[in-house]
């Protein structure tokens, strides 16, 4: 055997599955072939490595956004108000530490112990139901304890921050609009549900970021 | 949709790895997976089960990472030139395990697209060769070709001298 005609035999050889009469005659031609043998060892060695690479999970947010926009519509997802809030404010650390604060936490975390296929059954139906209405409740009174705080400081911004913020967040409340009357069509919708809490949450965000905004400048 | 969800959890987080794989960042790759599964939901009336829905949605992932590179090098993206740029670190054996992880990274990078489509699938996420043909629209053999291609390319770019 000369190396050219194994070499078409390595690849099988790397994934175990040349039959053993070929595989002997490799070996065979290995044990005196330095070359080819190293070959080998080196795509062995590749393919083992390869295996054991590391590897990365997506973000935790990225299905809620991916819900939401399914909810506002494909084709509008890229230009769509929560996508541009997004990446517009990035501090949604800061607000889902606000979150936590405000209790909503407990409700991702009652809420992340559900079982995604029961989903069905009366009871959690019900029980879905009324942690949303907790969650919307928390998200509610954080939006108005912050919007009093804009108000109170209602020039410390420069005018064109404020149209710019005023905009994002006109866009926000027609997204929460529109998953609220999605909402009412389908009550048990989970991605109406997750739309309206990530929209709830960014307008959270937004207008905490607002006040430090506001804080800093006056 | 709960069905679509339960479709998103089994299948994102190999996607990314996927996308990341084949973009080279994770930004990249977290757009394309949202762009991947708004794909998916839009086109799921069109799926006609003639391939499980796992390969379906790998097919439409591939497509879209293969265009997103296309689209890149049209406008002439300086990523390969970045990793190109990046010294990897001095002449190895492959088989004595002197490359590290970064360098098989950084080298997979560096295979031709088709190449390391087919590499990524198969070395890397664990695809047969029967799959990787459904998901690429390419044959077994020419499958087995690549992915064989891939590593030898790849030992080239691990000895190499930089």
């Amino acid at each position: 055997m000369t190396c050219e005609q194994i070499s078409d035999w390595l690849g099988d050889s790397v994934e175990g599955t040349l039959d053993a009469q070929r595989q002997a005659q490799l070996d065979g031609h290995c044990r005196g072939c330095a070359a080819c043998r190293e070959l080998l060892n080196d795509l062995m060695e590749i393919r083992a490595a390869a295996a054991t690479l590391d590897r990365r999970t997506p973000s935790p947010e990225l299905w809620s956004a991916i819900a939401a926009s399914v909810v506002a519509g494909p084709p509008a997802y890229a230009a769509s108000p929560l996508w541009r809030v997004r990446l517009a404010w990035p501090q949604l650390a800061a607000a889902a530490a606000l979150m936590i604060m405000l209790g909503a936490g407990v409700w991702f975390a009652a809420r992340g112990q559900r079982p995604a296929n029961q989903s069905g059954s009366s009871e959690l139906v019900r029980s879905a139901a009324s942690e949303l209405q907790l969650a919307e409740q928390h998200y509610e009174n954080a939006i108005t304890a912050l919007e009093q705080l804009t108000v109170a400081k209602d020039n410390a911004l420069d005018p064109s921050v404020a149209a710019e913020i005023a905009q994002s967040l006109q866009s926000i409340d027609r997204a929460i609009d529109d998953s609220r009357a999605a909402l009412k069509s389908e009550p048990n919708s989970f991605i109406a549900q997750t739309s309206l809490l990530e929209a709830l949450r960014m307008k959270v965000a937004l207008l905490q970021e607002t006040v430090s905004l506001m804080n800093a400048t006056s | 949709m709960p069905a679509f969800e339960e479709l998103y959890r089994q299948h994102s987080t190999r996607l990314f790895n996927l996308a990341w794989r084949m973009c080279g960042t994770m930004a990249d790759a977290e757009d394309l997976l949202q762009e991947i599964f708004l794909l998916a939901y839009r086109k799921l009336p069109e799926f006609r089960g003639d391939s499980t829905v796992g390969t379906w949605l790998y097919r439409l992932a591939m497509n879209r990472c293969l265009d997103h590179l296309k689209s890149r090098q049209t406008r002439a993206n300086g990523a390969t030139t970045t990793l190109d740029e990046e010294a990897m670190h001095g002449t190895v054996r492959v088989s004595d395990g002197g490359f590290k992880r970064i360098d098989l990274e950084r080298a997979i990078a560096r295979l031709p697209d088709g190449a390391r489509a087919a590499f990524v699938l198969h070395d890397v996420e664990g695809f047969q060769h029967h799959e990787i043909a459904a998901i690429l629209g390419i044959t077994e053999g020419t499958s087995k070709s690549q992915v064989h291609k891939a590593r030898l390319k790849l030992r080239g770019l691990l000895t190499a001298t930089v």
